[in-house]
């Protein structure tokens, strides 16, 4: 890389992201070239010289302040989160949370007894089935003839 | 020499003794917390403050961090430094800041602080000693390097202003910046240098400057 690629780099820089091999490139070059290699650290040394923010005296009593008022408003922070959920100011919750597992509890319990209930009935049918009586053995034949075709009259006359 | 310079922003502190102030915070140790909060009171400062370029919303949002560091202590797993947690809490809250702002432009000002405060709200120490020409002078090239910081993309600056505070990696600046690529934070940083060089060259030859 030569001084004219370099720069051409360095206003590429500005552009868009330096891909890898670029970046590699340009690092060999100031590892080569102090001089630009010094004016790259200017910048940094313009950066670092940069005054510090001003902070307030009183930054970290703010601080402190705002952190015990918090655990005053909520102390129960330091416990797990299933005995925070036990403080007062969550009653609303535990009393939704209590009505939803009454219903969970009374939903299955009321399930069970209707399954409970199918299986006496099916029991029941099943020993009812054992005393069909022996003409509902023809029930299909007879009900056949019921749907069968009208009766041909002129055959009749000629039976008769 | 080229190399640690796109490599690392300053040395990494390998025995972290913030770690372990961390770890009696997440325990509840007040006095822990209180050291931490004094000796990145400052980090965080810089960091916000140029961010967001208000120094009062700044003040407020510094404390901020270092509350959301008490609420969320119970989170905090050494897996990496405690100043990668610490500046992506603060970068967090400041762009939160900038969103904030451009939905409500207008109301940055006027908000209602509360009421119920013992402190007062900001106390800084008298520096109004006299200035020197030289400072004077250097005063002004600060200015300009301030006000090209500032038009930096927000990516851009960042990196460059957690290198400035020294000991961040380009590791740790990568997991500030959202989980990116040591390479794309090696060319956020490199591309943040050649603007700023760029917009000052001209100044620090002739003094001449274009605002943006």
């Amino acid at each position: 890389m030569n001084q004219s690629e370099f720069d051409n780099l360095l206003q590429t820089a500005t552009e868009r992201d330096l891909t890898d091999g670029e970046l590699a490139r340009l690092e060999r070059w100031l590892a080569a070239n102090p001089a630009d290699q010094a004016e790259w650290e200017e910048l940094d040394h313009l950066l670092a010289t940069l005054p510090d923010t001003p902070v307030a005296t009183n930054f970290t009593a703010r601080v402190l302040d705002e952190v015990r008022r918090a655990e005053t408003a909520h102390p129960a922070l330091g416990q797990a989160w299933w005995q925070r959920l036990l403080a007062p100011q969550f009653r609303p919750v535990q009393i939704v949370a209590t009505a939803t597992l009454a219903m969970v509890i009374g939903g299955v319990g009321y399930q069970s007894h209707l399954n409970q209930s199918r299986a006496e009935m099916a029991a029941a049918v099943a020993s009812i089935a054992e005393f069909t009586p022996v003409f509902l053995v023809d029930f299909e034949a007879i009900e056949a003839v019921a749907q069968a075709d009208a009766i041909d009259e002129e055959l009749w006359a000629a039976l008769k | 020499m080229a190399k640690r310079n796109l490599d690392f922003c300053g040395m990494v502190d390998r025995n972290d003794p913030d770690v372990a102030l961390m770890l009696r915070v997440k325990e509840g140790d007040l006095s822990a917390y209180e050291t931490l909060v004094e000796k990145f009171k400052q980090p965080v400062m810089n960091l916000v403050y140029r961010l967001i370029n208000d120094i009062d919303e700044a003040e407020d949002i510094a404390q901020n961090v270092f509350v959301q560091v008490w609420k969320t202590r119970e989170r905090y797993e050494p897996a990496s430094k405690f100043t990668t947690w610490l500046f992506t809490i603060a970068r967090n809250l400041g762009l939160n800041e900038i969103r904030r702002r451009t939905r409500h432009p207008a109301d940055s000002l006027d908000e209602p602080r509360p009421d119920n405060e013992s402190q007062p709200l900001r106390v800084v120490e008298d520096a109004s000693s006299p200035i020197p020409a030289d400072a004077a002078l250097s005063g002004e090239l600060r200015a300009k390097v301030e006000e090209a910081l500032m038009d930096l993309p927000e990516k851009q600056r960042t990196a460059l202003l957690l290198c400035r505070e020294g000991g961040v990696s380009y590791e740790e600046i990568a997991e500030v910046l959202g989980g990116i690529s040591l390479t794309a934070v090696k060319s956020i940083i490199f591309r943040g240098r050649a603007v700023l060089k760029n917009r000052l060259k001209p100044y620090l030859k002739s003094g001449e400057w274009q605002k943006k």
